[in-house]
């Protein structure tokens, strides 16, 4: 019965070429459009972190120094400074937690024929693998003991390590950076969370840095943050960069884990007694707005997903919204156009039923195939866009899913748009449309 | 005239034109904002930066092996540049200009510590030849003299060492709204620095000229210079240099080998043309233009086919009756009239209808993002559009209407 449909679709959607490119067109581009936008929006607004996205935690410590009128219309700043957060991460109330910045450093292999280069590197506190998920393939990140000895070593990205050592396994070898010495205790695998929730400072999209060290180093390599932003409430009392750790300036990044919404209140109540305590001790003297965000809450409060992608979305759906009516219009012609045939056939004592069916099949081809142009032209789409603009590298490529949620939404948007139609002609008396033949 | 057959003739079968006007009224709403924001990036992506963007690339050091005397170095590096053919002139910089990464600070037009008075600036450091190697105007006062640059170590207080600056005009409307800005003296700080400006520059843009948010907006040239040379750790010192018109290209590479036959312990990287990085400053603003434009004209594309495709199956349904009105006298210019008036109809629904659906969405759009009141020249180039579009689509399947041989309504089907 079905095969017998399909063929009459089929034979349905030769007769009439024109209309039958038409729809299959509308869809396709209303497909295409809509699929491009949504797996855009999908980079920009992605949770980096699902199973986790709701322990994590980011902070607002409030340090203003003075009491301005209409203070309380500024934001805290995001960052934290260096005292402040050494004094935070002495809490015992978070499962885990991490410190960390990002820097410049020059790596200089040890093959001298190879030349220096530049990367990324970030000094983390010691609890950053485990809490940020991150994957290793030789060895592992460094623990406690390590991070407060002031340990001399290095986690290697992927990338780094096939620089360097053309991708072997290099626990335990020495790496040159910064013009000091580094053992290699982990290589990680690939990690490139999108966004960079850990650090939305700079590029949110950047790739991750190549190598990671102890933050705990931060006084002895006296190395300044690159690519992010640091915000003093008052500059720093004398040159060096002692003094700029001892400043009232925020420029570390600090995530803590609390598994539970307890744990949350109880770090958020740890931060008010702080506040107090240091406004006593002459410091902190704004009000005391400070917040704490997880994963999402910081996505969305950095604001990560340019309202504009918003708005990309709705233009799309209302794209794809014209492309059905569009659709509804032509299948309405058609079947109208159809109405003696089908006259015919219900005089022979097909049922309205089955009539209906054969339409519905008729309309869900039209979908399918409309949905398969559509995927064409979205994967064009994202290859324009990737090719086009360099914040877009990172956009994924049309996966099974989005394959699958492309056809079933065509198929289904198509019935929708189609049932009326179909219904309405199904119900045409037959022996009027006889009459005139 | 015949508008009252052809109003019963569409009410008669009313599902097919009820689809069209929806359509016309959905497109209408789309394209009108889709425009507007076209418009208004455009606008902002054509604003002018007040710096000789053609002829200006940049580049960032970084040394492998420190040196001792960096002033001595820097001076060197600056002075190889200068002397290559086809370079204007070069400038160490504190941020490249218009990368997005940059430093801002507030100041004040008043000595009292009053936040209200706090203005803020995009500050950027440059040596003396700061202002012929940006290509910025001065227009009153003078530049940075040589003994007046201060080289500073990693780490030192660079508000510490400040005698002077140099401000854009708007930043100086900014500090002092009357009078001469020249001469006057900008406060910085809780230590109440007194800071004369000693020039005032034509206006340049900041690094938050791509932002869209209202305080950004008021603020986008607010700029300042400072005469510094820093010296950095974890990062690179950037250069930003000048060419001769159409010399751009020929001279990157060159300047790249004199630097590294100056000191080749040291890494260069981000060789960019000032062109690029503004493209890569507008990257989202570039990116959102063309898929809207891109929607827009799909969207009127579809509605225009949907149209024909419905005009040339009501053809073809009707071509018995139209026979038989052109057997009964009626003109070809009758047939195709009819259906001129008919599309005109149909498109004056869909825009009566679409004009309000453009203003609900604007106010949507208004509600997410920060964008401008739409000024009321978009809504009628929209309606005009469609009226154009309705009639050219329409026109094809109509001439074919009224070349139906009268003949036909006498054959039977």
């Amino acid at each position: 019965m079905l095969i017998y449909n399909l063929r009459l679709a089929w034979i349905s959607l030769s007769k009439t070429p024109v209309l039958s490119v038409l729809m299959i067109s509308a869809i396709g581009i209303g497909i295409g459009v809509c699929m491009t936008i949504i797996t855009v929006y999908a980079l920009m607004s992605n949770d980096p972190v699902p199973a986790k996205s709701k322990s994590l935690y980011t902070y607002e410590l409030d340090n203003h120094l003075t009491v301005i009128e209409g203070q309380e219309e500024e934001d805290p700043s995001s960052l934290v400074g260096y005292r402040d957060v050494m004094n935070m991460s002495a809490s015992t109330i978070p499962e885990m937690q991490s410190i960390h910045y990002q820097t410049t450093g020059i790596f200089k292999p040890s093959d001298q024929t190879l030349k220096p280069f530049r990367e990324v590197v970030r000094l983390a506190s010691w609890g950053f693998f485990e809490m940020f998920d991150v994957p290793f393939k030789y060895g592992s990140g460094w623990d406690q003991s390590v991070e407060e000895k002031q340990g001399m070593v290095v986690v290697l990205g992927e990338d780094l390590n096939d620089r360097l050592f053309g991708g072997e396994n290099s626990i335990g070898r020495r790496v040159e950076l910064a013009g000091r010495y580094f053992e290699v205790v982990g290589v990680m695998d690939q990690f490139s969370p999108i966004p960079r929730y850990y650090e939305v400072d700079g590029n949110f999209f950047d790739d991750t840095e190549g190598a990671f060290i102890p933050f705990s180093l931060t006084p002895v390599l006296e190395l300044q943050k690159s690519g992010g932003s640091t915000m003093c409430m008052r500059d720093p009392e004398s040159d060096g960069f002692a003094s700029f750790l001892e400043s009232e300036c925020n420029w570390i990044h600090h995530w803590v884990k609390l598994p539970t919404t307890e744990d949350r209140d109880a770090y958020l109540d740890m931060l008010t007694n702080y506040s107090i305590d240091q406004r006593k001790r002459g410091r902190f003297q704004g009000p005391f707005r400070n917040r704490i965000y997880n994963v999402n809450e910081w996505l969305e409060y950095k604001e990560i997903v340019n309202p504009a992608y918003v708005m990309l979305i709705g233009v799309a759906f209302m794209f794809l919204s014209v492309c059905l009516l569009n659709t509804n219009g032509l299948l309405f012609a058609k079947f109208t156009g159809r109405a003696g045939d089908i006259s015919v056939r219900r005089a022979l004592g097909c049922s309205k039923k089955r009539m209906f069916i054969q339409h519905l099949v008729e309309i869900g081809m039209v979908g399918l195939l409309g949905g398969l142009f559509g995927l064409l032209l979205a994967t064009a789409g994202l290859f324009w866009l990737k090719e086009m603009f360099v914040n877009y590298e990172n956009l994924a490529n049309l996966n099974v899913e989005l394959v699958g949620f492309a056809i079933g939404v065509s198929i289904l948007s198509t019935l929708i748009a189609g049932l009326y139609p179909a219904w309405r002609i199904c119900q045409l008396p037959p022996a009027q449309y006889l009459k005139s033949q | 005239m015949e508008i009252k057959p052809i109003v019963s003739s569409l009410w008669f079968n009313k599902t097919g034109p009820v689809l069209i006007c929806l359509q016309i009224a959905f497109t209408l709403a789309l394209v009108v904002n889709a425009i507007f924001l076209i418009d208004v990036r455009l606008e902002k992506m054509n604003q002018p930066l007040g710096i000789d963007t053609e002829n200006i690339f940049s580049l960032s050091s970084m040394l492998v092996t420190p040196v001792e005397d960096h002033q001595a170095f820097m001076k060197r590096d600056m002075e190889a540049i200068r002397a290559i053919p086809g370079v204007v002139d070069a400038t160490p910089v504190l941020t490249v200009l218009h990368s997005g990464s940059a430093r801002a600070d507030t100041y004040r037009g008043v000595p009292e510590l009053n936040d209200d008075m706090e203005r803020i600036a995009n500050v950027n450091f440059v040596d003396e030849h700061g202002l012929d190697a940006l290509g910025i105007e001065l227009i009153a006062g003078r530049n940075f003299r040589a003994d007046e640059i201060v080289y500073l170590e990693p780490g030192e207080r660079a508000y510490t060492k400040l005698r002077n600056l140099i401000i854009s005009e708007s930043m100086g409307r900014a500090l002092f709204p009357e009078g001469e800005i020249l001469g006057r003296t900008v406060y910085y700080g809780e230590e109440n620095l007194h800071l004369p400006v000693i020039g005032v520059v034509s206006d340049v843009a900041t690094a938050w000229m791509a932002s869209d948010s209202e305080y950004a907006r008021g603020t986008k040239y607010n700029f300042m210079l400072q005469p510094f040379v820093e010296r950095k750790t974890g990062r690179g010192n950037s250069y930003m240099i000048r060419t001769e018109p159409g010399m751009l290209e020929r001279t990157m590479p060159e300047v790249e080998d004199k630097l590294f036959s100056l000191y080749g312990d040291r890494l260069i990287t981000r060789v960019r043309t000032q062109t690029d990085t503004i493209e890569r400053s507008y990257a989202t603003d570039r990116a959102i233009t063309q898929i809207l434009s891109i929607v827009s004209g799909l969207m009127v594309l579809i509605t225009a086919l949907g149209i024909v495709g419905l005009a040339s199956f009501s053809v073809n349904q009707r071509t018995r009756q139209i026979g038989t009105r052109r057997a009964l006298g009626a003109k070809k210019r009758d047939i195709l009239r009819y259906f001129l008036v008919e599309n005109i109809l149909l498109t004056s629904m869909g825009v009566s209808l679409g004009s309000i659906l453009v203003y609900g969405f604007h106010f949507y759009l208004f509600s997410i993002m920060p964008i401008p009141k739409m000024t009321p020249e978009f809504l009628p180039m929209g309606i005009i559009t469609l009226y154009v579009l309705g009639l050219l689509a329409v026109m094809g399947p109509a001439l074919r209407a009224a070349s139906t041989p009268p003949g036909v309504a006498t054959r039977s089907a």
